[in-house]
């Protein structure tokens, strides 16, 4: 069999040979695994490296109370990301594991000057699609709770048993009025909006820690008059449920690319309500820089963050917003037209972030 | 960036991959476990690419290294994995599939690569990540033993 002959048979061997229709099916249907639980343990575990992380920066020792109060010394960030040297950013925990080559982003460094990314991967089409709207019945409906779980204030310390025979006339309280400065500061954050510079002082991570378990702790009761099923939605139609089409009108550096999902399934009853909304749109920039956007009409979690009287909240032209991190990864809590959005940023800059916040409104 | 649908791209590539596997894996139902893991992969990971042609070569490296892990499987070591059958749905009158199938399993593959997915010499290296002359060794092995194994069927 000479060369010729031996591609000739061997093309038409493989040919006819195909994945059978049940494989092909099974393949198809399948999707990640998804959980209600995600966007509360992706909170945890962005919370829980911005933990590490900023302990490592700031040297912070575990062993010590958080007492959860906000540091009144602050430090402002204004160094622009690119001045920033590589050497500098904190230790970045890799989540993605696989074995093959990882596609480098090949995208040009971030200007300075923030402008509008369209990232979708369709023309642009500044006109809503026409489609049957879901029902726009209060979100809350779907939750045992429809109030926002109370803010928690931390519990008082119970002093130490005192015995008869040590009688002090008061319970010494535990001091850390002596804690050390690098202890305290946790950081704030300059966002020089167009309106006016907001200083965000970070808030504590216990704080957010604590609303996370109360929220897990909250058990949804299923729904068992209910009938529901999946649906697909593409972009389109999400951006309409929630009234913004994030990915055309989101402000971020042009090295930003989107490499989220263009669809989302979403559990439906047969009155349209959908039983959990979150989408997260993430983008990739060079070097380290990174977004993530989680967005939902269910905004019960965002006020809890927002309401607790531990946190420095701040509003600016309608959007309330609080953060938590350090000075290259930070995570914001906002609340703007009835949306909740958390909002992940690591390596941006304050300019880059006041962009982008600004263009969610 | 190349952007694409999950749905798209398994509809696109399913026969690809499966027939790599096959070629690798030898045994129809350990193909399908790896065609499986190869989308679940893909789907989970959400991979950025430049093109088209760059997502295949990565399906393709994901299958070469997902059957690298079946064979490292205990499981594996203890079944019988010479499955020499042919499968059914594989037309072999003149034995060629079941004389590939004798081969080494790296031969199989730098000879499946070049002949039937058309890649270079230099684009199956990187595909594999080996030395291109270590590709033309084994594609010129491969050939002469599969070579001898065909005459040794015919005679």
């Amino acid at each position: 069999m000479d060369e010729r002959d031996f591609i000739k048979e061997y093309k038409e061997m493989f040919d006819g040979i195909e994945a059978r229709k049940e494989l092909k099916d099974k393949i198809l249907r399948q999707k990640p695994k998804r959980n209600k639980f995600r966007p509360i343990a992706a909170a945890i575990a962005t919370t829980a490296a911005a933990v590490v992380i900023f302990a490592a920066v700031h040297d912070y020792d575990f062993k010590h109370d958080d007492s959860g109060v906000i540091s009144t010394v602050t430090v402002s960030e204004t160094e622009p990301p690119e001045q920033r040297k590589q050497t500098e950013q904190a230790p970045k925990v890799e989540t993605e594991t696989d074995n093959s080559e990882q596609t480098a982003a090949t995208a040009a460094p971030a200007k300075k000057t923030a402008r509008k990314n369209n990232f979708s991967s369709e023309p642009k089409n500044t006109a809503a699609p026409a489609r049957p709207r879901i029902t726009p019945e209060p979100y809350t409906e779907h939750r045992e709770s429809s109030e926002a779980p109370a803010a928690k204030n931390p519990a008082p310390e119970t002093p130490p048993e005192i015995s008869s025979d040590t009688v002090p006339e008061t319970v010494p309280e535990t001091d850390h009025d002596g804690e050390d400065d690098e202890r305290a500061a946790r950081g704030s954050l300059t966002l020089p909006f167009r309106t006016g510079s907001v200083t965000l002082r970070m808030s504590a991570e216990s704080v957010l820690t604590d609303i996370i378990l109360q929220s897990m702790q909250q058990s949804e009761e299923p729904d068992i008059t209910e009938e529901y099923h999946t649906e697909q939605w593409d972009n389109a139609k999400y951006f309409e449920y929630i009234g913004n089409d994030i990915l055309n009108n989101i402000s971020l550096g042009s090295d930003m690319v989107y490499i989220g999902d263009d669809y989302g399934y979403f559990t439906v009853n047969s009155s349209g309500k959908l039983k959990d909304d979150h989408r997260i749109f993430v983008f990739d920039g060079s070097g380290s820089r990174k977004v993530s956007i989680l967005t939902s009409r269910d905004t019960s979690f965002v006020d809890a963050v927002l309401s607790s009287p531990e946190i420095d909240k701040k509003t600016v032209k309608d959007i309330e917003m609080t953060a938590f991190g350090t000075d290259l990864t930070y995570f914001f809590y906002i609340k703007s037209n009835d949306i909740a959005y958390i909002i992940t940023t690591e390596g941006l800059g304050s300019e880059e972030i006041a962009e982008l916040i600004s263009s969610i409104n | 960036m190349y952007r694409y649908t999950y749905e798209d791209i398994a509809e696109r590539y399913i026969d690809t991959v499966y027939r790599l596997a096959l070629a690798r894996a030898k045994s129809p139902a350990h193909a399908e476990d790896v065609t499986q893991d190869v989308f679940l992969k893909l789907l989970e990971h959400r991979q950025k690419f430049e093109s088209e042609e760059h997502l295949k070569a990565w399906l393709l490296r994901v299958t070469i290294n997902c059957t690298k892990d079946l064979f490292k499987s205990p499981w594996f070591r203890n079944t019988d994995q010479l499955d020499e059958n042919t499968p059914a749905s594989v037309p072999d009158d003149n034995g060629l599939y079941a004389s590939l199938m004798k081969l080494p399993q790296k031969y199989r593959t730098v000879i499946h690569l070049h002949y039937y997915e058309g890649y270079s010499i230099e684009e199956i290296a990187s595909i594999i990540k080996v030395r291109v002359g270590t590709v033309k060794s084994q594609l010129s092995r491969g050939r002469v033993l599969l070579r001898n194994i065909l005459d040794e069927e015919v005679n």
